[in-house]
């Protein structure tokens, strides 16, 4: 099953048990979705449940908020992570708030979905990711799941949750092939190892996951050492514990992101490492990030302000060698 | 300060041990080798007495010995230098090739030679003044991993102490790990230590501890002594747990003996591999096995044997079973039995079945059950003589075989098992 055939599956099944779920967005309905997420959903439950709108996110964020205090379980999609920067005061003002105004009396049962990131050549405004603005919203919580069966069940949960959820997907996954366990109990908020190892724990989320298994044989290889990865799967709350676990036994924190470094997410993975984690530190954590500079359109260049297998081997095996791995 | 690393790393130096916390001052009692005498790890240097014991002094490195600084009987406080030994010689080559290499680079460039001349000499006038190690810990600063400072910490050992010991730029819990070693066990201690996968922090670092305090620690525990796996047992954990995976079930059967008590000339594994062989040329799935994704029949019936001592379990096949006769089979049983006891089996041995039969019948097991052995179908496992009947209980693959066809085998297998022709030779 592909990563998008999950996400349409545990719609499809959320749909088709509860009345109150609907979808909306743009061209989630005729066209099926950008990404094909929803692809099928309308034929099946018709307008009124999938909703194709306006090219309007601050009134498709806006209408589902209503939706969501008015009875509904409400998933928005966005169609680019870009464009959800119009959505941002429904998002951050009310989608997170109205709970906590209201003191608890209006519950915000509802998803914002995100396809983000570098795609491929998709240029500046429209490759960014906003994980790092997202997840410094209390009130919001923010899943980013890279595996298959993760996607399924993630997004399911988060549908039938009572708290408002940020639903962050990366545009390279959504044909990535994976297995669905449909009969797991499987907790989204929980980091996923995605490799056991000894030496060194390394962090990702969203697609830099696949980058990072990619280049962990070529680096168990060239420091004779074995690696661990880490899915964080959940941006806010953040499973401290399955991190703090890793590190007791590898001593060593690598961070792998592609959002831009400065002010980049996995600086608060890493800032929590040094706070909590300080004295079972073997070696100076290591933080690999996109580069501070808009997303290049030319593809060499938009390789180069990533991440990438390469690079990550490249930069991990020469900290490696210089920290006593 | 690279003088001073290229020294550490070719000049090893033997001190005075401290061997209890209250020493500060020991007696040679006598030497163990001369100057110009190699040595290796382990080897006894010198006895050395101190405030309670006369104690071994052991060398840490492999090498020649090189200088004696300390004279039998001689009093010599803890941490001074009483013999040298030169442990790498390719270093000093090295060392020697920058050296040329920084003359040959100085002649072509005159005006430099007077700079790097003026260097060295100002270099060479500090390390006289200075300490040298002092030198070294203020360049140090700041470059010890927190898990080394705290490990150092637990331990309650200056780190000072383990930065003048090692020649490296940045200090990890690695480094801190192998000062506690060195410091606190002889070689022939760790050698021990190691055996039996026990920590340092299993003992209180306070005095040098010797291999007998480790061989009474561990007499005391009862450790158990850590068994490395040959690599035979590596690939039987590995095809069991394989088995394991298999989607089988089970038939329980039992079939008449009387014709295997009459003729036993030959053993009862023998004869039923014979009559397996038979029936299962007329059933081909049992004569078919799962490789690779794909479905092999065999043209004849091979035939895989449980044989195992104390130590080891293994399944060596009988090729073509259905083509020999009763006193080929058993010659092969027979040369079975005498590689398993001069440990003589290889891979090429278990090759090629598709049935495996396990015979425990001998060791008075009523009935038990097998596990698949790794591509096979099924397996039979037999178990021992009552009223003239043996239990054989089939474990049988379902991926490949159904329980119409497995009861059909059996039938058959009951039907040959009376047959008087089949004990003919």
């Amino acid at each position: 099953m592909l990563y998008r055939e999950a996400l349409n599956k545990a719609l499809d099944e959320v749909m088709n048990a509860d009345d109150t779920v609907v979808t909306l967005g743009e061209d989630v309905g005729l066209y099926g979705g950008s990404f094909r997420v929803t692809e099928g959903l309308v034929e099946k439950y018709g307008e009124k449940r999938v909703i194709d709108t306006p090219i309007a996110e601050l009134s498709i964020v806006g209408n589902a908020v209503g939706m969501a205090i008015g009875g509904l379980r409400p998933v928005a999609e966005i169609m680019t992570g870009n464009f959800s920067l119009l959505a941002f005061d429904q998002i951050i003002n009310h989608m997170a708030k109205f709970r906590y105004m209201s003191n608890g009396k209006i519950t915000l049962p509802m998803v914002v979905r995100f396809p983000q990131g570098v795609s491929k050549q998709l240029a500046a405004q429209h490759s960014e990711s906003y994980e790092q603005m997202l997840a410094a919203v209390p009130g919001l919580h923010v899943l980013s799941v890279n595996d298959v069966n993760y996607a399924y069940h993630a997004l399911k949960y988060a549908v039938l949750s009572d708290d408002p959820v940020i639903f962050i997907e990366h545009e390279l996954l959504y044909n990535k092939k994976g297995e669905v366990n449909f009969s797991q109990n499987l907790d989204p908020f929980k980091a996923r190892i995605a490799k056991e190892g000894s030496d060194i724990t390394i962090v990702s989320y969203l697609k830099m996951v696949d980058d990072v298994m990619l280049a962990v044989p070529e680096i168990e290889k060239e420091l004779g050492c074995s690696c661990e990865v880490i899915d964080l799967c959940s941006l806010n709350p953040v499973d401290y514990e399955s991190l703090k676990h890793s590190i007791e036994k590898t001593s060593r924190l690598v961070m792998v992101e592609e959002d831009h470094k400065t002010g980049g997410y996995g600086a608060q993975i890493i800032s929590w490492a040094a706070e909590e984690m300080f004295y079972t530190l073997d070696a100076p954590p290591l933080r690999l990030a996109g580069e501070d500079v808009p997303i290049p359109y030319n593809r060499s260049l938009e390789l180069a302000s990533i991440p990438t297998p390469e690079s990550i081997t490249r930069d991990i095996v020469a900290w490696g060698k210089k920290n006593d791995v | 300060m690279i003088l001073w690393r290229g020294e550490r790393k070719t000049m090893y130096e033997i001190v005075m041990p401290q061997l209890s916390d209250s020493m500060d001052e020991g007696k040679l009692i006598s030497w163990k080798v001369k100057e110009g005498q190699k040595v290796s790890i382990g080897d006894v240097i010198a006895e050395v007495e101190s405030d309670k014991a006369i104690m071994e002094v052991q060398s840490f490195k492999d090498g020649v010995v090189k200088e004696i600084r300390a004279k039998e009987g001689d009093i010599v406080p803890v941490g001074e230098v009483i013999a040298i030994i030169a442990t790498d010689d390719v270093s000093q080559r090295e060392e020697k090739k920058a050296l040329n290499e920084q003359k040959i680079a100085a002649q072509k460039k005159p005006v430099q030679k007077l700079k790097s001349a003026i260097k060295q000499e100002v270099k060479s006038e500090l390390k006289q003044q200075t300490p040298v190690i002092e030198h070294v810990s203020k360049e140090f600063t700041g470059g010890i991993s927190p898990k080394a400072r705290a490990k150092a910490a637990q331990y309650g050992v200056d780190i000072q102490v383990i930065i003048q010991k090692t020649a490296k730029t940045v200090l990890h819990v690695n480094d801190v790990q192998s000062y506690l070693r060195e410091h606190y066990f002889t070689p022939k201690a760790l050698r021990l230590l190691d055996t039996y996968g026990l920590d340092i922090s299993e003992f209180s670092l306070n005095h040098k501890i010797d291999a007998t305090e480790i061989q009474e620690f561990i007499n005391k525990n009862e450790t158990p002594l850590p068994q490395v796996l040959t690599q035979m047992q590596k690939a039987i954990i590995a095809s069991v747990t394989a088995s394991a995976q298999k989607p089988v079930y089970h038939l329980y059967e039992s079939i008449d003996a009387t014709l295997f008590i009459q003729n036993d000339t030959y053993s009862m594994t023998a004869w039923l591999i014979k009559i397996f062989a038979k029936v299962m040329m007329i059933h081909e799935a049992f004569r078919s096995r799962l490789h690779n994704d794909a479905l092999i029949v065999t043209p004849n019936a091979s035939i895989a044997i449980a044989v195992a001592d104390n130590k080891n379990l293994y399944m060596p096949v009988i090729k073509d079973a259905n083509t020999l006769s009763i006193s080929e089979i058993a010659k092969e049983l027979a040369g079975f039995k005498k590689k398993l006891q001069e440990n003589a089996f290889s891979v090429k041995d278990m090759q090629g079945s598709s049935f495996g039969i396990s015979n425990l019948g001998m060791l008075g097991v009523e009935r038990f059950d097998a596990m698949i052995n790794k591509e096979d179908t099924a397996i039979a496992a037999i178990g021992t003589l009552k009223d003239d009947k043996i239990s054989v209980t089939l474990t049988i693959d379902h991926r490949l075989v159904n329980g119409y066809e497995a009861a059909l085998f059996m039938r058959d297998i009951k039907k040959e098992a009376q047959n008087p022709l089949n004990f003919k030779d």
